[in-house]
C-alpha cells in the first residue's frame, strides 16, 4: 500500500491507549537498576536472567490486575516487526559500541580496559537512543525523545566527569537513569489509577447479547 | 455513493464498512491481534450500546469473531478480524483510494 499512515496511527493511538498505565517504564527503570549491580557484582547477572524469564508473566499479571479492568485488554499483532526490531537494536548496540571504541581511540590515542569501562555510560547512552525512537514511532508520543536525549547527555556527562571511576562509573549511571524512570513510571501509574476507576461491567459484555 | 470519473464499472463501496462507527471499529481491529469491548469504548468514543449494535452487525456478517471466555475468574469477550473482515478492509480501503484519485484535479 502506498500511505498507510491512517493505519500508523490508528495503531499509535491503540498503542498510547494501552501504555497509559506506565508499567512498561517502571519495568525498564527496573532492569537498568538491577542491571547496574552486575558491574560491580558479577553474579548480579542472575538477577538479570530472572528478570528476562519473569519480567514479561509478571507485567502480564499486574495489566490483569490493574490495567484491563480499567482501560480493557488489547493484544498487538507481532508479525515480522519482532525480529527486525531486535535485529536492528542489537545492530544499533554494535554500531555505537565500534564508533565508541574509534572515537575513544582517537581522543585517548589508546584502546584498554579501564578506558572501555569508563566509557561504557556514554555508549549505554547512545544505544538508547534505539528504545527512545522506537517509542516515539510506536505511540507517536514526542515524550520518548526526551528519554533519548537524557539517556545520550547523562552518559557522556558520566564518562567525562566520573570516568576514574570505573566501573562504578557503570553502575551510578545505570542507577539514576533506572530511577528517573522507575519514578516516572509509578507517577503515571498512580495518575493512571486516578483517572481511570474499575468499570463494574468490564469482561461481562458478552452476557449481554 | 459508489461513484468513478472513469472505467467501465464502478468501484463498489462496502457499505457496511462505510459507516463511520463501524469503520472506526474496522480500522482499530485492523492494526491489532484482538481487542475486548471495554478497550474498544475507551479508544472509540462509543457507548456499550452502539459499540454492540455495530459489531453485531460486523459479525453476522462475518468480518468480526467474538471470543466470549475467562480469565481466571473474571469474563472477557475478545473481538478480533476475521479473514474474511481484513480482505474486506484492505478492499475497502483499496476502492475508497481508487475514487479519490479519480477525481478531477
Amino acid at each position: 500500500m502506498s500511505n498507510d499512515s491512517d493505519l500508523k496511527e490508528a495503531q499509535q493511538a491503540a498503542n498510547r491507549h494501552s501504555m497509559q498505565d506506565g508499567f512498561v517504564i517502571v519495568m525498564v527503570g527496573l532492569v537498568l537498576i538491577v542491571g547496574s549491580g552486575s558491574f560491580v557484582i558479577p553474579a548480579y547477572i542472575v538477577f538479570i536472567a530472572f528478570f528476562v524469564l519473569y519480567g514479561p508473566k509478571a507485567l502480564e499479571s499486574l495489566r490483569e490486575r490493574y490495567t484491563y479492568p480499567r482501560i480493557g485488554y488489547v493484544q498487538f499483532r507481532m508479525e515480522e516487526t519482532a525480529t527486525r526490531l531486535a535485529a536492528g537494536i542489537f545492530g544499533f548496540m554494535a554500531v555505537c559500541f565500534a564508533l565508541t571504541l574509534v572515537a575513544m581511540f582517537i581522543v585517548q590515542g589508546t584502546i584498554s580496559l579501564d578506558l572501555i569501562y569508563g566509557w561504557v555510560p556514554a555508549w549505554i547512552g547512545m544505544t538508547m537512543i534505539g528504545p527512545s525512537v522506537f517509542g516515539a514511532d510506536q505511540t507517536g508520543s514526542r515524550y520518548y525523545y526526551i528519554f533519548g536525549i537524557l539517556a545520550v547527555s547523562t552518559g557522556f556527562a558520566i564518562s567525562i566527569l566520573a570516568h576514574d571511576l570505573g566501573r562504578l562509573a557503570i553502575s551510578l549511571y545505570l542507577v539514576s537513569l533506572g530511577l528517573v524512570l522507575t519514578i516516572t513510571g509509578l507517577v503515571t501509574f498512580g495518575r493512571f489509577l486516578r483517572k481511570f476507576p474499575i468499570l463494574e461491567s468490564a469482561g461481562e459484555v458478552i452476557d449481554e447479547q | 455513493m459508489t461513484s468513478s470519473s472513469e472505467g467501465d464499472s464502478e468501484p463498489e463501496i462496502d457499505k457496511l464498512i462505510h459507516e463511520p462507527a463501524r469503520l472506526k471499529i474496522m480500522t482499530q481491529l485492523y492494526v491489532v491481534e484482538s481487542a475486548d469491548y471495554v478497550f474498544l469504548m475507551g479508544l472509540l468514543g462509543l457507548t456499550w450500546g452502539n459499540l454492540s449494535s455495530h459489531l453485531s452487525k460486523l459479525e453476522t456478517a462475518g468480518y468480526v469473531e467474538v471470543d466470549k471466555g475467562y480469565e481466571g475468574k473474571k469474563p472477557r469477550t475478545v473481538l478480533r478480524l476475521t479473514e474474511k473482515g481484513r480482505d474486506a478492509f484492505r478492499e475497502y480501503r483499496a476502492v475508497m483510494k481508487r475514487i479519490i484519485n479519480d477525481l478531477p484535479k
